[in-house]
């Protein structure tokens, strides 16, 4: 495994700038049709796809979800209009990816999260899980076999705990997985005991966890009338909730060396809705005894960010909050690519920042948090 | 310096009382074990007598859904619920959050603190 990956970065580390190599973890690589999954997907899956009417038919990429709004995005599809290229929709290019991305943008290695999420879906979970296999297995086929700087998530589904932990098995070995992949928001909070055993996978197999929202994430109230309200809301919300679940069912404590990374659910929230969460911990510690330490505490050690969309908040004042909060080591940068509001790397993080904290920021929280990004950029 | 407080037969076991040297306030506690240990008498988080609070066996649990009821004792704050080991002063959910501890002792058949 050692072997293939460091050949790998061998390319990423020659081509890039030693003080500004990037990590991006979170791109997201799309499929053009659901019938790009059937050369993967099971015999007896395929007529699922190919023949029967159902959620699948239409253009639609993606799990059915009952999302409610068109995105009045500048790009179609959601995307940078920048980005917009006559024969690819953003995202389900590699040649595309390797110009926008790699080139344009500066990044050095990425890690891919999909938009697919068959964990979203309640229901058919036997389908779901064939669907899952055959993305994974697509994943690597059509971009991480072809792209080494390209690191991929192993995508399950959470309602059958069993069916996820033997998916992870079967991927773990390959060398470019980094991280399982779970949605944000399911039927169940993530500290319930039953996701236990994909964390301990995942741990024991050196992958990070990924939280990511998707178009099944509702906001506390459900969809809301506009496309503003949800974009504001749904991520920051699900991930709140996510993170107070996983701290007050001991996950961490179960589970020291896990690393969790939330994504695109925005930052300016954080140092504040931690703050919160210590002071009611020193008053109702009672209630969760198993729990030893502050909430604070475990954001340090066990769970990272990552900073797109970081437009709502000054590099400066980013920088203060951060180092303020002593949460330095909690940030890694993301573009979010292909969408309408990824982020830059030269305008997230301006040249005046101190050098330690644009490579903490840049690329070493990514090294350090994923076990297998060991070694990356040195 | 020593500062005699009350009668010692006046702080039944697993009770706590409160005291003032001064402008220092000083809750005494007895707890459930009988001992006797002595804090000062203000919650650093909103400064809340703690010997208006309640003095309890400390719940603890190693496994989620576990609580079981240790021999360590705390007081409770009336106020937020802040909890401070009555041995230490630490808040066993911050270390970095304590109120101070007092030695006390039973001299003469009474309560004696110093500092």
């Amino acid at each position: 495994m050692t072997d293939v990956i460091e050949s790998g970065l061998a390319r990423t580390i020659q081509d890039s700038d030693r003080s500004m190599f990037v990590v991006d973890t979170d791109i997201h690589e799309l499929l053009r049709s659901h019938k790009d999954l059937l050369p993967h997907l099971a015999p007896s899956w395929r007529r699922h796809l190919s023949e029967y009417n159902g959620p699948f038919a239409g253009s639609a990429t993606g799990v059915p979800t009952a999302f409610p709004y068109s995105m009045p995005t500048q790009g179609k599809a959601n995307s940078r209009l920048e980005w917009q290229d006559p024969d690819h929709t953003p995202g389900t290019s590699l040649s595309l990816m390797q110009k926008q991305l790699f080139d344009g943008e500066g990044v050095s290695l990425g890690i891919l999260n999909g938009l697919y999420h068959p964990s979203a879906v309640h229901g058919n979970y036997d389908l779901m899980i064939a669907l899952a296999s055959a993305y994974n297995d697509w994943q690597i086929a059509t971009w991480l076999d072809p792209e080494p700087r390209l690191r991929g998530s192993i995508h399950v589904v959470a309602h059958d705990p069993a069916a996820a932990v033997r998916e992870i098995e079967r991927l773990a070995g390959h060398p470019q997985m980094v991280q399982v992949f779970l949605p944000l928001a399911t039927d169940r909070q993530y500290g319930d005991p039953c996701y236990l055993p994909i964390f301990e996978t995942a741990l024991a197999h050196g992958l990070v966890v990924a939280f990511h929202h998707g178009t099944a994430t509702q906001t506390l109230l459900g969809y809301p009338r506009n496309f503003i309200e949800w974009h504001m809301l749904a991520a920051m919300q699900a991930a709140q909730n996510q993170i107070v679940s996983l701290i007050c069912n001991g996950i961490f404590d179960r589970l020291p060396e896990l690393r969790v990374a939330i994504l695109e659910a925005s930052v300016s929230w954080v140092p504040s809705f931690f703050k919160r969460f210590d002071q009611q911990y020193r008053e109702l510690r009672i209630d969760v005894p198993w729990v030893h330490r502050l909430p604070t505490e475990y954001l340090r050690d066990n769970i990272r960010m990552s900073t797109q969309p970081l437009a709502d908040i000054r590099p400066r004042e980013f920088l203060e909050l951060v180092t303020g909060a002593g949460l330095d080591r909690v940030f890694m940068f993301s573009t979010d690519y292909p969408h309408y509001d990824a982020d830059s790397v030269e305008a997230v993080l301006p040249k005046q920042l101190p050098d330690e904290f644009r490579s903490q920021i840049l690329h070493q929280n990514a090294i350090d948090t994923y076990p297998r990004l060991a070694g990356v950029g040195r | 310096m020593r500062h005699e407080l009350f009668p010692a037969a006046e702080l039944a076991v697993g009770t706590m009382r409160g005291a003032s040297v001064g402008k220092i306030s000083v809750v005494v506690i007895r707890d459930g074990a009988g001992n006797l240990t002595a804090l000062r008498d203000v919650c650093p988080h909103h400064y809340a007598r703690l010997s208006d609070g309640r003095l309890e066996q400390m719940v603890v649990g190693d496994e989620v859904g576990e609580k079981e009821l240790s021999d360590t004792y705390i007081v409770r704050c009336p106020r937020h619920g802040h909890e401070f080991d009555v041995a230490t002063g630490l808040c066993p959910a911050d270390a970095s959050h304590r109120v101070r501890p007092f030695a006390v002792s039973i001299e003469n058949d009474m309560v004696v603190v110093e500092w």
